[in-house]
């Protein structure tokens, strides 16, 4: 019996599994199972198994039978990963312990949906992780060294906390962190505005939600049409992403576009399992996605390929842009009354109407006339006007495909067939995920894809668009009764991005401020957020950083004090916001909180009682039943007792919804934008988040492009690193849920880094040698795996993995806190390092 | 009756949850897969053959027990512990089982069939996955039973539930009207190994 590796050969059964899997494919795929290494799999496995048990798990053999007599008991409700996929789970308690978290059927099948990690639940649930019981830190932050104490106590000292920072620092010193996409959890967004603190809100994928809506719109439901329109394009584009792995569950919906003969081509830095599907893979430079945008569409105008009459209808081509202000000429500027005013049926209010020009050059107001001329610069009185699709052609005119081939590494030839794709008249969608949204330019490749959506006109009709993974089904929840509770104001906001500034230069927004205390309310904020140490100096300066939570995290290893939440299936919940999908679910409690942890709700109320505070809502159900209390709920007939007994509804009002029962954005015509038209163009220009940090408002009004902060050749950074780093998203966690499930573990046990052969050459470094990675910042210590689809120049490094996964360091040392100052994002992917192999000691 | 899984090689992206769910549905022992998805492909798991000049290739094949309809294990087994049922299925008796490993031996499908070579181990202290599965035992094989104890409540194995590609097709292949049927009549597909004469119930679409 030969081993192919025990726990003292490698480090981890990671090459034992993964041996295993590549030899067993080498032999299916290459030569056919000649080689019959039954027996060393089998002893490679039996060694790996002690291995494992020894990281504090039971060892006990729960491996006896089951029989029929004993009885189970199924409950519903929905896997909460933060990935979107929000699949509903069908929860099997046996003996009063859940046994297993399996597929649960929505109304309409075609929705259905499980994923690798939603199998886990109860790995997680019962795991070594789950946290217990309150907890107070006695070692140094970081040790990982508690004391248990009871809630009371611990609610003392968070609460004394507050006042102590509230006395000495004003009450704005004190921070929260919450949010959630179940109803019930959505309890502690209230704490911000009960203790009059500041709300720290969240700064991920906010350049795509952002520029997005701006550009065309969004429905009841989110920035596109629901995904599984996607089946009806006939070209599919890829974009900047990796479904399979980000998204998962709209992935059978373009797979059936391709079975009913679509087209599928894949774009971005590296070769993904999507572009293994894919007609064409066509490589292009990282943050480089807006050029490409931009002179796709100067192609498509040159070479008379635009939709003219999409523009002219559908989008903001039309209207006149004012040299002085750079707002559109509106009905009042010229003083037209009209004789019935367009009421907006969101204000009441009478709109003002932009102006358009006819072909007989005579101003008039949108709607009046049908064929407006979308190219030219007037004046009319003392305003002079160029039309928005004139300046959108100023703004595109540098971009050529031959310049997009400079920039982007994409070929001229590969530019005009890509161009020939978008020229044609059939469904064209992009499924584009927030991947281009994590670069410090992360607004402009959204805002230039729109803009080659209208020039090409596919928008608006089934199968045409951009399928983008954040969606919400939170639109009809009763947000107001929520986050504005009459008894407490909303407090003001401070990003996540600027939490590092606050804390180093005592200000926001010009204003004096600090943060002296932290609640982190469900959030892994070190492998989530950037730029760690920087962190790390920021959680230094606070007299209290409170985490609450299901698991011990990193985050909650740094933590000061610790509060244990009930899990999702032991209390009963709602799943509302945060799903690619349209439905709400019922959680209901399949099992009493484990423990001493309780459920979000009932923490708050608890903090209130605490505080002294009235609490507005008599029971958590009763707090459900006012979420639900809205006219779009009572529009589409659900009710939180409704939910309760049908367990699974459709949000979405039916007359929203087309003969198919998709929700079409753009359907008719009419966009949800301000102007009610597709929109290149931003006639207003707000930052996101008022920080202070001025940027020009010119510059973002239409597609453009800078090159990104770091990842890319010519960058300060680039002077001493030349390896462009990518955080992308694995389809073994979402971020750092499931990071430590140990079903998953025994097949991906280790973090990795991927590297192209060709950097990997010119650093010796073999498959599997462990290397350093590193910049400025910090380093981390971990695997390098060659992998031939990474493009020379990049890496990817999967995010997820929990710091104490790591030889040393940690990949979120690598990453910078810088942000654009209008859309106020963290940049994951817009990073530059070096790579070295590793010559210390391992292990 | 020879029930039998049809994969869409050309669906399926390698996402694991079929393996995921047979590990879970089966409480499976720490470290023993029965339903493994195989890249075809590069050196690395997940990863391509190739490079972008040339192009890429990146298939996947999830591999578990070919339930053949001509199996070579059965009759390489001494003691009748595995064999095939009436349905098709190739099922394995753990209390019949003596540990010889022949019909691992036999198996040209490497690595579907796993010997206990040690007590199994769990990661809870309580028996996760589906009731009246027959309880894991030291120096036994053990491998796929079609979810054996699914089938006998109607149920289809737990793999099937729920491919996220809807890449994964149960049926019946004798009859000529089961959806597998269907498939392996209208388009190309390989079995694998066919040079051995086992003649595997799990075809793959290309
Ligand atoms: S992790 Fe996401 S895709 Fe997977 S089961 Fe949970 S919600 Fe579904
Ligand atoms: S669940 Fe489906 S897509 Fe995923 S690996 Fe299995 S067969 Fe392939």
């Amino acid at each position: 019996m030969q081993k192919i590796c025990t726990k003292n050969e490698t480090k981890s059964i990671s090459s034992c599994t993964d041996t295993n899997l590549v030899s067993a494919q080498n032999e299916v795929g290459k030569s056919g199972l000649t080689r019959r290494s039954f027996l060393k799999t089998s002893a490679a496995f039996a060694g790996a198994a002690a291995a494992i048990c020894s990281v504090g798990c039971s060892a006990i053999a729960p491996g006896g039978k089951v029989n029929s007599e004993a009885e189970e008991q199924v409950f519903t409700g929905m896997c909460i990963a933060n990935c979107n996929g929000a699949c509903r789970l069908a929860i099997t308690v046996r003996e009063g312990k859940i046994v297993s978290t399996t597929m649960a059927e929505f109304p309409d099948p075609d929705y259905n949906r499980i994923c690798l990690k939603g199998l886990n639940h109860p790995l997680r649930i019962y795991g070594p992780l789950r946290l217990k019981y309150p907890m107070r830190r006695v070692g140094e932050r970081g040790a990982d060294q508690w004391e248990q104490i009871t809630w009371d106590e611990a609610l003392t000292l968070l609460t004394d906390t507050w006042e102590n920072v509230r006395n000495k620092y004003g009450a704005s010193a004190n921070a929260i962190s919450a949010g959630a996409v179940r109803l019930g959890s959505l309890a502690p967004t209230m704490l911000s505005g009960m203790i009059g603190g500041t709300s720290l809100a969240a700064s991920d994928d906010q350049a795509v939600d952002y520029i997005m809506p701006q550009c065309i719109g969004r429905t009841l439901l989110c920035s596109g049409s629901e995904p599984r329109d996607i089946k009806n394009a006939k070209k599919i584009f890829s974009w900047g992403c990796n479904p399979t792995n980000s998204n998962l569950q709209q992935v059978h919906w373009l797979l059936d576009a391709l079975d009913n003969g679509a087209k599928l081509v894949a774009v971005g830095p590296n070769f993904t399992h999507m572009a293994a599907k894919a007609d064409r893979f066509i490589r292009i430079k990282q943050g480089t996605d807006a050029v490409m945008f931009m002179a796709l569409s100067n192609y498509l105008v040159k070479n008379d390929l635009a939709d003219l009459t999409f523009l002219a209808e559908q989008t903001v081509a039309p209207f006149l842009v004012k040299a002085s202000d750079k707002t559109y000429l509106r009905a009042s500027d010229l003083g037209i009354e009209l004789p019935e005013p367009v009421i907006n049926p969101q204000t009441g209010e009478a709109i003002d109407l932009p102006i358009v020009v006819g072909q007989d050059g005579m101003p008039t107001v949108m709607g009046a006339i049908t064929d407006p001329k979308i190219e030219g610069n007037f004046t009319f009185g003392e305003h002079k006007v160029t039309t928005a699709y004139s300046l959108l052609l100023d703004a595109i005119a540098p971009y050529t495909l031959e310049k997009a081939e400079e920039i982007c590494g994409v070929s001229v030839a590969d530019g005009e067939w890509i161009a020939s794709l978008f020229a044609d008249k059939e469904p064209l969608a992009v499924t584009a995920l927030p991947g281009m949204d994590h670069y410090y330019n992360g607004h402009q490749p959204y805002h230039a894809m729109a803009a080659l959506l209208m020039v090409s006109g596919h928008l608006g009709s089934p199968g045409n668009g951009s399928y983008y993974a954040t969606y919400l089904t939170g639109g009809a929840v009763n947000w107001a009764a929520i986050y504005m509770p009459s008894d407490y104001p909303p407090s003001p906001e401070i990003p996540w991005t600027s939490l590092n500034d606050v804390c180093e230069k005592k200000t926001f927004n010009g204003h004096p401020q600090e943060i002296k205390s932290i609640v982190i309310w469900g959030k892994e904020a070190i492998s989530g957020q950037m730029d760690k140490k920087r962190l790390l100096q920021s959680f230094d300066q606070m007299e209290l950083v409170t985490v609450v939570d299901l698991e011990m995290n990193d985050t909650a290893r740094y933590a000061d004090l610790i509060l244990p939440v009930a899990y999702f299936f032991e209390s009963i919940d709602c799943a509302v916001t945060g799903t690619s999908h349209s439905y709400n679910i019922l959680g209901e409690q399949a099992i009493e909180p484990l423990y001493e942890s309780l459920n979000d709700y009932d923490i708050v109320v608890k903090i209130a009682e605490k505080l002294g505070l009235k609490w507005p809502y008599a029971s958590k159900e009763d707090f459900l039943r006012v979420g639900f209390d809205s006219d779009l709920y009572k529009a589409a007939g659900i009710t939180f007792d409704k939910l309760k007994e049908e367990k699974v509804m459709n949000s979405v009002p039916a007359f929203m919804l087309n003969e198919e029962g998709c929700l079409i954005l753009g359907a008719g015509g009419v966009y949800g934008t301000d102007t009610g038209k597709a929109q290149f163009y931003l006639e207003t220009v707000e930052p996101r988040v008022v920080t202070g940090i001025d940027f020009d408002k010119d510059s973002v009004r239409l597609p453009a492009w800078d090159p990104p902060y770091e990842a890319w050749d010519e960058s300060e950074a680039a002077k001493k690193y030349s390896i462009n780093l990518l955080q992308s998203h694995s389809k073994w966690r979402s971020h750092s849920t499931f990071a430590k499930a140990e079903w998953l573990r025994e097949l991906v046990p280790e973090p990795v880094i991927y590297i192209s052969p060709e950097d990997a050459a010119k650093r010796s470094i073999e498959n599997g040698d462990i290397v350093k990675v590193y910049n400025d910042r910090g380093y981390v210590v971990i695997k390098a795996l060659i992998d031939s689809g990474i493009a020379p120049g990049s890496s990817d490094l999967p995010k997820g993995f929990h710091l104490t996964d790591f030889i040393e360091g940690h990949y979120n040392e690598l990453s910078h806190n810088a942000f654009h100052p209008f859309t106020v994002n963290n940049c994951f992917s817009d990073v530059r390092i070096e790579i070295e192999k590793y010559n210390g000691e391992v292990g | 009756m020879r029930l039998g899984m049809v994969i869409d090689t050309r669906r399926c992206f390698g996402c694991q949850t079929c393996a995921v769910a047979c590990k879970s549905a089966n409480n499976l022992p720490n470290n023993n897969w029965w339903n493994r998805v195989l890249t075809e492909g590069g050196e690395n798991m997940d990863c391509p053959a190739g490079d972008y000049e040339k192009g890429y290739s990146l298939t996947f094949l999830p591999t578990s027990c070919q339930h053949c309809d001509n199996p070579a294990c059965t009759r390489a087994c001494p003691v009748g512990a595995t064999s095939k049922r009436e349905d098709g299925v190739v099922f394995q008796d753990y209390d019949k089982c003596i540990g010889c490993r022949m019909c691992v031996a036999a198996c040209p499908y490497n690595g579907v069939r796993i010997f206990n070579w040690e007590e199994p181990e769990y990661y809870l202290d309580f028996a996760l996955g589906d009731k009246d599965i027959p309880a894991h035992q030291k120096h036994v094989v053990e491998k796929c039973t079609f979810c054996a104890h699914r089938l006998a409540q109607g149920k289809t194995p737990a793999c099937m539930v729920l491919c996220p590609a809807r890449a994964r097709f149960w049926g019946d292949l004798d009859d000529p009207e089961s959806e597998v049927s269907k498939l392996i009549n209208k388009r190309k597909y390989k079995q694998l190994l066919t040079d051995r004469g086992t003649n595997p119930s799990v075809y793959y679409l290309v």
